[in-house]
């Protein structure tokens, strides 16, 4: 039966020509672009190398403080009562802010408080960004480099294709030690063959190749450095006095217990005591607060910024989930009406069918059946401009330091987006159709 | 072997109501061959199409080889004209995408067979109709008396015990016309199939056992 169906489904797309283009246009642009979403969320969002542990991991990157002042609202209201005037004052409460500072974290500040967290396993402190240029061979190369402590390769799960990580021991002599990503090793070097132990002047600084990784493929500013170094040989004058500073930190949930770090950040800030205005440029801040945020609220905020990491999260994906729908909703039903028209051209062979002994149920299923190969079709095209637009995408870093991959969850949500979209398209003409009366499909020529 | 019994067929519409068929009782034996004839309009397609449980009959009463068929629901109908009846139509109805075998294999894809089964049964009803070597032309590569010859193929490949056959010479000359009438005449001698044909022919009608005339819905 259905090599039957098959077999006169690729048929009738042979006979309308016109109709099955303009299908299979309309089909692999609408997969493309969603199987396009797919791939960018499952590459930014998604859990692997360097960030494999994302459910785990907790952010912290900004620290707020603030000047509140309480201030006081004096209302006065008048009203008659009985042709008597009466007056009634109400009095307001509010809190005024005065002054509000966001910032990265100090060193010291970092330091003093956050390396006994009881509730992570472990911890980073970073200087994540830092853009130099350097020359080579006349060619400017600009550089990405971060500055990292001894735990930074244990969180960040880079792939390590040559030499070593930095050690304790880098970070405690304060080594001019560099692990660079194999990308940067070609274009300082030529090649990545033969360079460990090799010399990289970078900010006036001979730093030695340690190790060679393989970059990030997603866009997070805690690892698209493309020179990593020992954090230790900051000059001190970077190691803020105050609270603020240059350093983001990352920690490593105890057993998933994403929730147990942030709240235990947010007590200890809660107990630091207010700076002396004397180092705050005279601001006399009287609130501190952490922003700790998990791997994809931070990643939701650097697209949607809100203050709170989870509101932006919430909002992004519901413009996500939107952008998903409309892609969807608007060629299921450019499709919808396509197939209403063809089908209607063969009301004839339905009531054929029927006199014959098809049942509604039976022609229902035969017309979905069609249109779910002709989606197939499509959505082969569509994944065959997909890997191309991903491979045009990488090749001219279209995207940044994001890299767009697929593998077999990509295939295989591609496929059930297919599917479910052939069938979802196919479903109310062919219902529509299979209710038909014989007598008046078989008036049809 | 058919038995109808007060068949009434209104249409209603919001403002009027139209009698297509008026108190018919008719009854058809087994191996008889039934021709129709009326006037445009006088009903004939609609027996036709209520006799073959195309259409439902406002009310009265069917009966089929013993079975009140009149009361069946949907699917059980459906079953019914798979294993019992063939239809030709004036216009032919073949499948324009489907090859000759496809399409005569039609009936048989709503029943339990293999492939193999399905293909044996379908080269005997070409055969049959002298069409066995077009299996693998295209409707449109035939003629209109070789369309008609691949729609009867169609109508017997699941050995039905009745076929019904409205105006099935009406789009043809009178040489195809005739061509089709013999085959199905042979039908019906050889294999004692029941036939109720509608016709405007006067002609083909009087080969047949019996006439039946309409006139406004109601039997002459």
């Amino acid at each position: 039966m259905f090599s039957n169906y098959l077999k006169l489904a690729l048929r009738v797309l042979h006979r309308n020509k016109f109709f099955t283009g303009i299908s299979l246009f309309g089909i692999s642009f609408t997969l493309t672009i969603l199987m396009l979403m797919v791939a960018f969320l499952h590459s930014q969002f998604g859990a692997k190398n360097p960030v494999s542990k994302t459910d785990d991991l907790v952010y912290m990157r900004h620290l707020k403080m603030a000047m509140v002042q309480n201030d006081t609202i004096w209302t006065k209201d008048s009203t008659q009562v009985d042709g008597i005037w009466k007056y009634d004052s109400t009095f307001q409460n509010v809190n005024n802010n005065i002054s509000t500072s966001i910032s990265w974290y100090g060193k010291k500040f970092l330091d003093s408080y956050f390396r006994q967290l009881n509730s992570a396993e472990k911890f980073t402190f970073i200087v994540p960004t830092s853009k130099y240029n350097v020359y080579v061979n006349s060619v400017k190369i600009d550089i990405t480099t971060s500055y990292v402590d001894e735990q930074y390769f244990d969180i960040f799960d880079f792939k390590l294709l040559e030499g070593n990580f930095i050690s304790k021991a880098d970070i405690d002599q304060k080594a001019y030690m560099a692990v660079i990503t194999s990308e940067l090793a070609k274009k300082y070097f030529g090649s990545t063959n033969g360079i460990i132990g090799k010399q990289m002047l970078v900010d006036g600084k001979n730093f030695t190749v340690k190790g060679i990784i393989e970059k990030a493929k997603m866009v997070n500013l805690a690892i698209n450095g493309q020179l990593f170094v020992p954090s230790s040989i900051l000059p001190d004058d970077v190691y803020e006095t105050g609270y603020f500073g240059n350093y983001m930190a990352v920690f490593l949930a105890k057993n998933g217990n994403i929730d147990a770090v942030k709240a235990e950040i947010k007590d200890i800030v809660s107990r630091v005591p207010f700076l002396d205005p004397s180092r705050t440029n005279g601001i006399a801040y009287n609130q501190i607060e952490a922003m700790p945020f998990t791997f994809q609220e931070s990643l939701a905020r650097d697209v949607i910024y809100m203050e709170d990491g989870a509101e932006s999260l919430f909002y992004l994906r519901w413009v996500v989930f939107a952008l998903i729908g409309i892609f969807i909703l608007v060629p299921t039903l450019n499709l919808i009406n396509l197939n209403m028209s063809r089908i209607m051209d063969r009301s004839a062979e339905i009531g054929v069918r029927k006199a014959f002994g098809a049942d509604s149920n039976g022609i229902l299923i035969q017309f979905i059946f069609e249109n779910v190969i002709l989606t197939f079709i499509g959505g082969l095209l569509g994944m065959i401009f997909t890997i191309f637009l991903i491979r045009l995408s990488n090749n001219l870093n279209l995207l940044g330091e994001l890299v767009l991959e697929f593998d077999i969850l990509f295939f295989a949500l591609s496929f059930f987006i297919t599917i479910v979209f052939g069938v979802i398209s196919g479903f109310i003409p062919a219902s529509k159709m299979a209710k038909v009366h014989i007598v008046e499909a078989l008036k049809y020529k | 072997m058919i038995t109808l019994q007060n068949i009434n067929k209104l249409y209603r519409t919001d403002t009027i109501e139209t009698t297509a068929l008026n108190n018919i009782n008719l009854q058809v034996d087994e191996g008889e061959f039934l021709s129709i004839m009326g006037p445009s309009g006088c009903g004939k397609s609609t027996l036709l199409n209520i006799i073959g449980l195309l259409d439902e009959p406002s009310n009265g009463k069917i009966e089929i080889k013993g079975q009140t068929v009149s009361n069946y629901h949907t699917k059980e109908t459906a079953k019914f004209r798979n294993e019992h009846l063939g239809f030709i139509f004036q216009s032919f109805h073949l499948i324009p995408e489907l090859s000759v075998m496809d399409n005569v294999q039609l009936p048989l894809l709503y029943r339990n067979l293999s492939q193999k089964e399905r293909n044996q049964m379908a080269s005997v009803a070409l055969e049959s109709v002298g069409l066995n070597n077009r299996m693998e032309h295209f409707p449109s590569q035939l003629s209109g008396g070789q369309k008609q010859r691949v729609a009867i193929a169609r109508a017997i490949v699941g050995k039905p015990s009745i076929i019904l056959a409205d105006e099935p010479t009406g789009n043809l000359d009178s040489v195809m016309g005739n061509e089709i009438m013999n085959i199905l005449l042979q039908l019906n001698q050889e294999n004692k199939t029941t036939i109720i044909m509608v016709t405007h022919d006067e002609n083909m009608a009087h080969k047949t056992h019996r006439l039946m005339r309409l006139y406004d819905g109601r039997q002459l």
